[in-house]
């Protein structure tokens, strides 16, 4: 895959996150001082990705599946990884819930969840089995036509900018540290997690990511502060979909323009489409690799049936919030350990070669 | 075969696709742009909604009921057509509704999936019912929100507040909001009557509509409106900026405002100089200012939004008591600086 799909993607899948759940849970966090909250996230993953990107060049050419069960042999493998797959299927379902409720509020309130939710998995399932160099090209294609939408619904909304409202700035005690909702923002950092899989001849280097990752920091930043520049920090925390809600206070006389939230709605479930994919990608790699020796497409029909049911199985948003709170400690382990495992074994593998 | 079963799997989501879910045509919907909410004579709320149609004329439904969703609920049941409130974007509020607070219309109207949050508010003084069923000589292009649009009918002599804008308002720590007041006009649909300053969610007065002029003037949310200075003499303002100097002291927040204005002469009756003009316009201000300020004071509302040019210098805590403990301590200079730009054709007035 070439450099620029790869760093499309990466942006892509970042997005998908930073457009969804990722404000919501930030302003939620913290009263005062986002700001920190946004870039503690940030250096973390710049961290865990230049480890996880040092582990793995040293073995170009394989992903992280074949790399663990390689050195350290298949139960090993298997229990290491077993909780990164968990991680990345509940990922999936509680991000296109997230994104299906709220096409449901803004966009199609008369259709049955179920059919959404069909066409929201149908989708990710057959890019999936298609393979990566699908998605990315897919990615792309996406890339460029909904870059500008997500852009323009993200900040056309700067004409009702109160800077006034970024006050206080400084927050002294971390005491946001200690919030649930602050580890389960960190679900948007784990987009490096799939760097781990292409299996590239030649090592990623972080240096040649530097774009991508600069353009999802600056997401980062303006998918919390837009709303909160708008409404201020007391009106903000109370609505569920923050983002959105900051493009529908524009009042533009042109009539496309009458109905702003849908872009916004329509390019991030674009994104989540592709964010997907690439999940549910990973997921079938690794069960086929180390769990179930099965061909792609009933492997990927079992994992789409499952993920469906379990999806409607989720009554409301309290229940979606409750398991995005028992997932973050799937996703920290995800993104903690497998970076340090990587890192160890690249070492190990340096030493007794050289 | 797997030929012909991948076109058909490719034609299906054109079936699946097409948005075609319940919908309902555009000839068989109702689209109201107005609606107006007050107490109800045997409930709690009444709910009027004004439908424009094709043949000029507004059609109006009717219904009380003791929460606005089930208002609703119930003129969709008496409808001919789906009623779909897209497309919704000015809510007329009574002044006796506004007066015993807004709260579950703030919550209604942002909470409605259908209802777009920049929509208007404003508030209706005199007669409720006239003033809604009020129809002026058809003109079919002329809807009622036309009158708040920035883009068609709105002079900077109107505040305007959005529902998003209301809704903050309600739930800020630091900034009140003046609604605009309107009533039924003669020879058109509304006559200004000045704003409505809220405290929270609830109405605790009222400007008049220089006042609110000089408020618009206040938030810098401004663009050319006309002063009468004198009894001769009218200028129209060209520009005007604000200049806010703040200090926090033991006592508590202090706050010296500067208004420059830049104004251009558009009536000189009397041939006063330049100096004269902009000495009278300075005192007028600062008697309107007087009385603004003396209204803020007396009503407790920071409806100037004193409390946002302090939020930087504010700590969390402080930004939470602002309304309680430091707005009551707050003491408030204004003046005004007033520079004549030009007598646009003329040369200086000149007293024979």
């Amino acid at each position: 895959m070439s450099k620029r799909l790869l760093g499309a993607l990466f942006v892509q899948i970042h997005l998908a996150a930073i457009l969804s759940f990722y404000a919501t849970k930030v302003i939620e966090t913290t009263s005062s001082g986002h700001w920190e909250a946004i870039a503690i996230g940030c250096l973390l993953e710049l961290l865990l990705a230049w480890l996880y990107l040092k582990g793995l060049s040293a073995f170009p050419g394989r992903h992280i599946g074949e790399i663990i069960r390689e050195t350290v042999g298949a139960w090993a493998a298997r229990a290491l990884l077993l909780p990164f797959v968990a991680f990345l299927f509940f990922y999936v379902i509680l991000q296109s819930r997230y994104q299906l409720v709220k096409i449901n509020i803004v966009m199609l309130p008369s259709t049955p969840l179920w059919a959404v939710l069909m066409l929201y998995m149908a989708l990710p399932i057959y890019a999936a089995v298609k393979g990566i160099q699908t998605i990315a090209r897919l990615g792309a294609a996406l890339f460029l036509s909904f870059m500008p939408f997500v852009v323009f619904s993200m900040f056309i909304s700067y004409s009702n900018f109160e800077w006034r409202n970024i006050f206080p700035v400084w927050r002294s005690d971390p005491a946001f540290l200690a919030q649930p909702s602050f580890y389960t923002s960190l679900f948007a950092f784990s987009g490096f997690l799939f760097l781990g899989m292409v299996s590239s001849r030649k090592p990623v280097k972080l240096r040649k990511l530097w774009p991508a990752m600069a353009l999802v920091t600056v997401f980062q930043f303006a998918s919390v502060y837009v709303p909160l520049l708008i409404f201020g920090q007391e009106t903000a925390a109370r609505f569920q979909y923050p983002v959105t809600m900051a493009s529908d206070t524009v009042d533009l006389e042109w009539v496309i323009f009458d109905w702003l939230p849908t872009f916004s709605v329509v390019s991030s479930s674009a994104l989540g489409i592709v964010e997907s994919s690439v999940r549910i990608w990973m997921i079938l790699t690794l069960l086929r690799k180390l769990y179930l020796p099965m061909g792609d497409k009933w492997l990927a029909g079992l994992v789409g049936i499952a993920m469906f049911f379990l999806s409607l199985r989720i009554h409301g948003m309290q229940m979606l919030d409750r398991f995005f709170a028992l997932s973050a400690t799937l996703c920290l382990y995800s993104m903690i350990v497998l970076p340090l495992v990587l890192a160890l074994l690249g070492r190990y593998k340096r030493r007794s070669s050289g | 075969m797997t030929r012909m079963t991948r076109v058909l799997a490719a034609l299906l989501p054109l079936v699946l696709l097409c948005g075609c879910w319940d919908v309902r045509d555009i000839n068989k919907r109702y689209l109201p742009v107005v609606m107006g909410i007050t107490k109800g004579k045997h409930a709690d709320y009444s709910i009027t909604l004004q439908i424009p149609s094709v043949i000029g004329k507004t059609q109006i439904l009717q219904q009380e009921a003791d929460s606005i969703s089930k208002a609703l609920d119930l003129i969709r049941t008496k409808a001919e057509k789906h009623v779909d409130l897209l497309h919704l974007r000015l809510f007329l509020i009574s002044e006796e509704m506004a007066k015993s607070g807004l709260e579950d219309v703030m919550d209604f109207a942002i909470r409605a999936n259908d209802i777009s949050i920049k929509g208007m508010v404003a508030i209706v003084t005199g007669d409720f019912d006239k003033t809604l069923h009020h129809q002026i000589s058809p003109t079919p292009e002329i809807s009622s929100y036309d009158y708040f649009s920035e883009e068609s009918g709105w002079t900077p002599n109107v505040s305007i507040v959005r529902i998003w804008e209301a809704f903050k308002g309600s739930q800020s720590y630091t900034e009140d909001l003046a609604y605009p007041i309107v009533h039924m006009g003669t020879d058109t649909l509304y006559d200004f009557r000045g704003s409505a300053i809220m405290k929270k969610n609830k109405m605790v007065g009222s400007m008049t509509p220089e006042q609110t002029l000089i408020y618009n003037i206040f938030l810098e949310k401004y663009t050319g409106g006309t002063i009468e200075a004198a009894k001769d003499t009218t200028v129209i303002i060209k520009k005007a900026k604000m200049r806010h100097h703040k200090s926090w002291t033991a006592s508590g927040p202090q706050l010296k405002s500067d208004v420059y204005l830049d104004v251009a002469v558009t009536e000189n009756k009397r041939n006063l100089s330049n100096r004269q003009i902009a000495e009278e316009i300075r005192l007028l201000i600062d008697e309107k200012g007087d009385e603004i300020v003396a209204k803020m004071r007396g009503l407790d509302s920071d409806f100037l939004g004193v409390g946002q040019i302090f939020r930087p210098t504010m700590n969390e805590r402080q930004i939470k008591e602002w309304k309680t403990k430091w707005f009551p301590q707050l003491k408030f200079e204004l003046s005004v600086k007033v520079n004549i730009r030009d007598n646009i054709y003329f040369k200086e007035g000149r007293q024979r």
